[in-house]
């Protein structure tokens, strides 16, 4: 399905994001993601002191790496890369081994409890195929997130990629990821303490492992 | 008027430079340069086959987004975004993707229920047929109609609930009671005096300079979704300046350019020393003040005088320095707003708060004009006739000590009934919870469990809850994705709209829709009451509805809806300054400055700050009590979904780690707060919960989430897994649900919180009626 002249990927503008899990929820309904896990979720951390205190978040989901370390590491090849970039996981060749789980340095991977094999975030592929947008990107209220085509000069990511300044999580990883942040925070990229909200805790993240 | 064709839609989408006219009808609607398809589309994970879909409206909470739900064997597998949809254009949050799980909770009722035998909220209940759970009503009511005014029907928002009102004048009672106003009662009644319409509708996306006062649009507002995009788009955008005066740290203050906490309860003094400033520097809008108010600037200035920047600075803790600079920012920075939602007129001053803030834009002239503060627009539905008459009012419907009260709360009517100034036969409550909702859940629930006051409660309900659990029987109701009615809300937009909500799939097993119910005990009650539910259909009720609104049906009025799920006239644009033919709807025609009928009832008639006596002699460990909304529960009505208890299913206590340090506390101490004794009051009210130090957080509050910490509410608002036997043993089979077993806040996680209003008092706004949610002063201590 994939064409060969597209390359996809996401820009997410902090500066327009509101931290309102519409895409943690969105996503949970569009890949039928069970309790426990997630494949998109919101990082939430605060910082500075009262009353200079701030609080800094980032929505988080695959990166969809050029370099992906997962799709090198598979040993059955269930992890495989399509040609437009988009990290795929193959659910009947998974064994279940969690090596991918193990070499990803953001997180992303997790095993689904009610299939025991491993699933994360691929752009909604089947939803790009049909020309639609990603399931996240289609439900932000606010529009802080961008898909498309980065091989074309014209699309709205292109552009917004060529006029802005992003970053990329764990940079010095070499894994070219294809999720692009703008207005990052230090604090909400770094990978300690992931809270993803202020009424709840903790918990919910690390049990995704 | 002439037809609108969709070629007129076409031709108006390409016109506009505003994001009004968004192309229609599902089709491929992105502009050519875009490749992807904007929503209103959904396909298959596997096949990659389109999904059938029909578009409503969400019910979720009091937005009235437009949604699509996606549809596979008769089954809702996805709910998207209406793109054509004025209020959400094609997103939905996170609330109403999770509208499935209200659909197709296990824990939802499809059977009319009975109470055996014993006393109420005993939880024995037997299943009975509608035939015999309407045989029962039916009598009942037929023998309580020789008295037909001591009926009581409980709903949400009375505004929203015309059958149950119709049913209810039909029977013969005023007592038509809805909850809303406990949120935001006192807002709707400041407004209301002073410019002639309840509510407002900041345009933000067009403001350049926004004051927030207390509002939280980017986490929580009566309109979401479209007031947080155009937030972000005012400040994005139009580079909009944005000072947030909190008592907390929010989603939106953290966003803004500058935050100012704020002693709480003082709101009003800080808008009216901003407002003495704007008068005494002479940066006030004096033709607008002169033609548009019915005050002089110099009676203002003089009354203002007395809030001086210093005095504001010694009771809210804002320095005199920084209102002198925002006031005057303010004044010069056209157009600019404020925005005040509950959190500003949840106290017991909040009708004067309310006005107060509402003065900062009057006298900068920033009414109902673009950027500015403007008046909410939406579409009156017509009274299917024949209407029956009102009867006249009560006690409870109108308290006469309540008199600006418009739509009445819950929490006064329980007191009145305990108090027994008002007798009760049957008492009917449709899709409110108060015994969660109101403040002081022990009074509503000694006056539930007590048949002397409440001798029989109809409870109609698609889930168990607390207050259909103290119910003598409970009829199952449709879930909002299984019914029909025609939504109409303020429009973040300012042009007006009209959606539909449809039956999207059947009604699961039998479930009845209210219009169903309704029209049915009518006919069996009889009594003159079936006259005025002869509506064949749902449908034949809702046409009726929209019979005045001329355009919708030039377009094709209920299958216009039916195929769209909104309708707006393209060719409206946001009618500022509808002031400037024939004034404003208030008595003089012009903003009420000095309100007369307060003035008239002994109340302060110029806006006033008045100081809450608790919060100035707050001993060493009391602590003011803040309940905030979030964007992922709505009060009582979204704790059957399971993706959003997993996201927040716990609301520990939000404490500043200097306070917590003073009181000997630790991040993830138990701690016990406990309402403040004041006299009068009957009993000790206390909730045990967790700390939670946060740096975000004035240091004499103590701040929890609303939605938590749910009773006889099930297994997903409980926490409480199932096991893989209990699942298959649930009926129908279309609601077993594999994750049930993966329920894992309660065990795993830190637990699912404590309702904080049960501890709350009951305390109206003397002028609004609202409840006074902001007042309570609790002691804090570690437990």
């Amino acid at each position: 399905m994939a064409e060969e002249n597209k390359r996809y990927a996401m820009v997410i503008d902090i500066r327009r994001c509101i931290a309102c899990h519409a895409c943690t929820v969105a996503c949970k309904a569009e890949m039928a993601t069970p309790l426990e896990v997630n494949a998109t979720w919101m990082k939430i951390v605060e910082k500075g002191a009262f009353p200079d205190v701030r609080r800094f978040w980032l929505p988080r989901l695959c990166n969809n790496c050029t370099d992906a370390i997962c799709a090198r590491n598979c040993p059955t090849k269930a992890t495989y890369k399509r040609d437009d970039g988009i990290v795929m996981v193959d659910q009947h060749r998974c064994i279940g081994c969690k090596y991918c789980i193990a070499s990803c340095p953001y997180d992303v991977r997790y095993i689904n409890p009610l299939k025991n094999i491993v699933q994360k975030c691929y752009f909604c592929s089947h939803r790009v195929d049909a020309g639609l947008l990603p399931a996240c990107v289609e439900t932000c209220p606010t529009r802080a997130m961008v898909f498309g085509d980065t091989n074309d000069s014209k699309s709205e990511i292109s552009q917004i990629l060529a006029s802005n300044a992003t970053v990329v999580l764990k940079k010095e990883m070499q894994t070219d990821p294809q999720v692009f942040y703008i207005s990052a925070d230090e604090a909400a990229m770094s990978s300690i303490e992931e809270r993803i909200n202020y009424y709840t805790e903790p918990a919910f993240i690390k049990l995704r492992i | 008027m002439q037809n609108i064709t969709r070629r007129d839609f076409l031709k108006v989408g390409a016109a506009s430079t505003a994001v009004l006219a968004i192309e229609c009808q599902f089709g491929p609607i992105a502009s050519a340069a875009e490749r992807f398809i904007e929503g209103g589309r959904s396909v298959n994970r596997t096949s990659g086959l389109p999904r059938s879909f029909l578009p409503s409206t969400c019910m979720q909470c009091p937005a009235g987004c437009g949604n699509i739900s996606y549809i596979e064997e008769s089954r809702v597998v996805k709910i998207g975004g209406n793109p054509t949809h004025l209020s959400n254009q094609g997103s939905l949050c996170a609330r109403g993707q999770a509208g499935i799980n209200a659909l197709y909770d296990p824990d939802r009722l499809l059977k009319p229920m009975k109470r055996a035998k014993g006393i109420r909220g005993n939880n024995d209940w037997i299943e009975i047929s509608w035939e015999e759970a309407y045989d029962e009503i039916a009598k009942t009511m037929a023998a309580a109609r020789s008295n037909p005014r001591d009926f009581v029907f409980l709903t949400d928002d009375l505004a929203q609930d015309d059958l149950g009102r119709r049913f209810t004048y039909a029977f013969g009672s005023p007592n038509a009671i809805g909850s809303t106003g406990v949120y935001d009662a006192n807002k709707l009644v400041g407004t209301q005096l002073t410019w002639g319409k309840a509510g407002d509708m900041p345009d933000l996306a067009h403001s350049k300079y926004i004051l927030v006062f207390g509002a939280n649009p980017l986490e929580s507002n009566p309109q979401f979704v479209g007031l947080a995009r155009r937030f972000i788009d005012g400040i994005q955008k139009n580079q909009a300046k944005v000072v947030a005066f909190d008592i907390r740290l929010t989603n939106t203050s953290t966003r803004a350019n500058e935050t100012h906490y704020v002693n709480p309860g003082t709101y009003a003094l800080l808008a009216l020393s901003m407002a003495n400033v704007i008068m005494q520097e002479g940066l006030y809008d004096a033709a607008f003040i002169e033609q548009w108010t019915n005050v002089s600037a110099a009676q203002l200035a003089q009354h203002l005088a007395q809030y001086t920047p210093e005095r504001a600075e010694a009771e809210t803790g804002v320095t005199a320095l920084v209102i002198r600079r925002i006031a005057t920012e303010f004044a010069a920075t056209k157009p600019g707003t404020t925005i005040s939602d509950a959190m500003l007129s949840n106290y017991a001053n909040g009708v004067q708060n309310e006005r107060a803030v509402m003065l900062l834009n009057i006298i900068t002239g920033n009414i109902d004009t673009r950027g500015g503060l403007c008046m909410p627009v939406q579409y009156d539905l017509a009274e299917p006739s024949p209407a029956p008459p009102a009867p006249a009012p009560s006690l409870l419907s109108n308290p006469p000590e309540l008199p600006f009260a418009f739509q009445q709360s819950v929490e006064t009517t329980m007191q009145m009934i305990k108090d027994r100034k008002h007798s009760v036969n049957v008492l009917m409550t449709h899709g409110v919870n108060p015994v969660y909702s109101n403040p002081d859940m022990g009074l509503t629930e000694d006056v539930l469990m007590d048949q002397t006051l409440i001798p029989y409660h109809i409870a109609v309900t698609p889930y168990m809850n607390e207050t259909a659990a103290l119910a003598d029987i409970i009829l199952p109701e449709t879930t909002f994705l299984e019914d029909w009615d025609i939504e109409v809300r303020p429009s973040p937009e300012l042009v007006p709209y009209v959606s539909l909500k449809q039956s999207v799939v059947p009604a699961m097993e039998s479930a009845r829709s209210f219009f169903e119910i309704t029209t049915q005990l009518a006919g069996m009650i009889m009594g003159g009451m079936e006259q005025y539910f002869a509506y064949k259909s749902v449908q034949g009720y809702l046409k009726a509805r929209i019979s005045d609104i001329s355009g919708l049906n030039q377009a094709g009025g209920l299958d216009y809806l039916m195929q769209h799920g909104v309708w707006y006239d393209p060719k409206t644009r946001p009618n500022y300054g509808s002031f400037t033919a024939g004034g404003f709807a208030t008595p003089s025609g012009k903003l009420e400055v000095y309100s007369q009928p307060l003035a008239d009832r002994n109340f302060s008639a110029l806006p006033t700050y008045e100081p809450i006596a608790s919060f100035r002699e707050l001993g060493n460990n009391e602590m003011v009590l803040s309940i905030f909304d979030t964007a992922i529960q709505t009060d009582a009505k979204t704790g059957n979904c399971m993706w959003l208890n997993e996201i927040q299913h716990d609301n520990p206590v939000w404490i500043n780690p200097a306070t917590a340090a003073r009181l000997g506390i630790k991040d993830g101490d138990i701690v016990k707060l406990t309402r403040s004794h004041k006299s009068g009051e009957a009993k000790e009210r206390s909730i045990t919960s967790t700390a939670y130090l946060t740096e975000g957080i004035h240091e004499e509050v103590v701040a929890m989430a609303n939605g938590n910490g749910r009773a006889e509410s099930g297994s997903v608002a409980e926490g409480e897994p199932l096991t893989a036997d209990e699942i298959t043993e649930i009926e129908p089979r279309a609601l077993q649900d594999p994750n049930m077993k993966l329920i894992w806040w309660k065990e795993k996680g830190t637990g699912i919180g404590i309702n904080a209003k049960q501890i709350v008092p009951v305390s109206p706004d003397p002028i609004g009626g609202g409840q006074a949610w902001g007042d309570v002063v609790v002691t804090v201590a570690k437990a």
